[in-house]
């Protein structure tokens, strides 16, 4: 059971065996390799659990379910199966952008089972609804949509093992093996879509998990508005604004966001 | 040698590590509709479609940190007037000076994409027709499977609903007739003179009273769940538990027990049926008790999303269910009884009052309902029993 999962989410295990679990979800458009920059740090004092959502990096392409994979429980559901099938318990769960309302559907779940939230990027509802901000149209997203689809010919291509002019730089080549951010077009569109048209605001205010949300200062995918909104809603949130710019803060701003996620831990420990 | 930068018949666009731009060449400021000292300090997001500002965020510049160079991406750039722009783009990024640097290379495809998206419409279609084709051939494999499965399951259905019925006449005939005798026997003993029966005989005939009044709860309860199906009762309605459970709580009025019921979500469900399984589960709360103690109960909703599909593997679809939690600091016991204790006629202790059938009624209640029913305690902590049901 435990090695089936294993494989299903390609779970990599490192840092210290016996300390409390951390366990880092990435978001939409890549895969575990997202949090290469920032897990490192945490592996002196916890346990670092990553892993691929199915359909994305190396996770068992086989075990995608359009059912299930149809709503976001689905995928929190696999946050669930995976500390089940590990026995992960007292969890800190680090989501980025909409692996943070995948963490809180999960935390809702199994309240016991985690101790601290942290969302790097969060929004509970990206289309504009009446007095509600969260900065897109409807007509964005499938704009995004066609995109995605457009890209079926770049995708093909930037994922072939060889890419032009890396003979220069051999740490290239490793990368290239380990193919970041490889995706599936047909899980990618489907989460495209469940992902910015989902709306979790009602979900917020059940969630008892303490959170911490980290927000970039200009990020146009979940504005600062969108942050603040969480951290109100959310009972025992708290909102920290970073001056990272950009979506991804622990790729632009690793230093920064691993900062905030220790200063958060030690200050409620 | 000439200096070719303005002679390039493509755009380039050169990013700090902030993704501002640093310097744009002389053909994307045309192709933009801008002057080069009106961009330099902007960030990227200002040239790019709404759209394509998602796509650069979540997938472009996850690339470009990641790899240092991606290549054949396709995307919209937009003009002053916001006119897009379909282009090609290849990225590669190097340090300089300390600093992450991108350099952006990007052509107009206008026929290119033209061509292309006929392409993915014709892909898309013949993808379509495969998909629904092999879920057709799926879903009759499936079928046939279940049509098997079915018949199978309506035949022992059929044989266990005779036999049901045979029960239920030995209960409400055979059984009620010599309660009903002994009952009557017992009356007409009690009409006698005072002092025709010795004071011990007087004691006999109370405890033979009491007893057959047990008895008589007893084949009641047995009947009703016996006759109760695993089909969803005939009359549902819209029920407000937090009315209902707060009706319940005076008839557990007892000193030193205390009640705290939070406003719980609204159920689809049978009033009745529903009244009988909070006051069964109330009822145990308040039975047991740790000797001694005051006992605290309670009632906590929330709503969460859940499979519907309990039994079929790899079905699913997400609806809304109530989860409530009746929780008290009584006795408890060892979780490893956290599945038998809602099976018929399953008591933990012998000491405790009643027969044990009210979870295994509590369970087929909720099952009625297509809800779901756990139980988890801890010896001298207290039970916490969670109960799903469908919201209204």
């Amino acid at each position: 059971m435990k090695q089936r999962l294993t494989d299903r989410y390609n779970i990599t295990i490192t840092g210290n065996q016996d300390g409390q679990v951390i366990l880092f979800a990435h978001g939409f458009g890549c895969d575990q390799g997202m949090w290469r920059y920032v897990a490192p740090a945490f592996e002196a004092d916890y346990k670092v659990v990553l892993f691929d959502y199915i359909g994305h990096g190396r996770a068992n392409l086989d075990a995608y379910n359009r059912e299930r994979y149809a709503s976001l429980h689905g995928y929190a559901q696999d946050v669930l199966d995976i500390c089940h099938a590990l026995d992960l318990q007292h969890v800190i769960l680090v989501g980025h952008s909409v692996s943070s309302m995948i963490g809180t559907l999960a935390c809702i779940r199994e309240p016991d089972r985690f101790d601290r939230l942290i969302m790097v990027g969060p929004s509970p509802r990206y289309i504009n609804d009446g007095d509600y901000y969260g900065g897109f149209e409807r007509e964005d997203i499938e704009g995004l949509l066609a995109m995605m689809d457009g890209n079926f010919f770049g995708w093909a291509t930037s994922l072939a093992p060889a890419i032009m002019g890396n003979e220069d730089r051999p740490q290239l080549g490793v990368e290239l093996r380990e193919s970041f951010c490889r995706t599936d077009l047909d899980v990618a569109l489907q989460f495209a879509r469940v992902t910015f048209y989902s709306d979790n605001r009602t979900d917020l205010p059940k969630l008892q998990t303490p959170s911490l949300v980290i927000q970039s200062l200009s990020d146009i995918i979940a504005p600062v508005e969108v942050g603040e909104y969480i951290a109100q809603k959310a009972p025992n949130s708290q909102l920290r604004v970073i001056s990272a710019t950009g979506h991804c803060p622990h790729l632009s701003a690793p230093a920064e966001t691993t900062e905030v996620i220790h200063q958060y831990l030690a200050s409620v420990n | 040698m000439q200096d070719i930068t303005p002679l390039i018949p493509c755009g380039v666009l050169v990013l700090n590590a902030e993704s501002h731009i640093i310097s744009i060449n002389p053909f994307a400021c045309t192709l933009l509709e801008y002057e080069a000292s009106e961009l330099v300090g902007e960030r990227i997001d200002r040239l790019l479609t709404i759209p394509s500002r998602i796509y650069f965020q979540t997938h472009i510049y996850p690339l470009i940190a990641l790899r240092k160079v991606a290549g054949e991406l396709y995307l919209n750039v937009q003009t002053r007037q916001r006119a897009p722009i379909p282009v090609l783009l290849n990225a590669v990024s190097h340090e300089q000076d300390g600093t992450s640097v991108t350099c952006l290379s990007f052509i107009p495809v206008y026929q290119r994409r033209q061509f292309e998206q006929e392409l993915i419409n014709a892909k898309k279609a013949a993808e379509e027709a495969l998909l629904r084709n092999d879920e057709l051939v799926k879903l009759k494999q499936e079928l046939e499977l279940h049509q098997t499965d079915l018949d199978r399951q309506l035949s022992y259905m059929q044989h266990r609903n005779d036999e049901l019925e045979q029960f239920s006449k030995i209960i409400s005939h055979d059984l009620q007739e010599p309660l009903r005798k002994i009952t009557l026997f017992a009356d007409l003993l009690s009409q006698e003179q005072p002092d025709a029966l010795t004071g011990m005989g007087n004691r006999a005939l109370v405890g033979i009273c009491t007893a057959t009044g047990r008895m008589r709860q007893l084949i009641g309860d047995l009947q009703f769940y016996f006759t109760l199906t695993n089909q969803l009762p005939d009359s549902v309605d819209t029920v407000d538990l937090t009315k209902l459970v707060q009706a319940l709580i005076p008839e557990f009025g007892m000193a030193n027990t205390t009640f705290e019921v939070e406003t719980l979500p609204a159920v689809l469900g049978n009033k009745a049926e529903l009244v009988n399984l909070f006051r069964h589960l109330l009822d145990n709360a308040v039975k047991f008790r740790e000797s001694g103690q005051p006992v605290a109960i309670s009632v906590t909703g929330t709503v969460i999303g859940m499979n519907s599909f309990q039994h079929l593997p790899n079905k699913y679809r997400y609806s809304d269910y109530a989860r409530i939690i009746v929780s008290d600091n009584g006795a408890g016991f060892s979780n490893q009884h956290r599945e038998e204790i809602f099976h018929i006629m399953k008591k933990l202790s012998p000491h405790t009052p009643g027969i044990g059938l009210g979870l295994a009624i509590s369970r087929k209640i909720v099952e009625r309902h297509n809800g779901q029913i756990s139980a988890q305690s801890t010896p001298g902590k207290g039970t916490r029993i969670t109960v799903l049901l469908p919201v209204a």
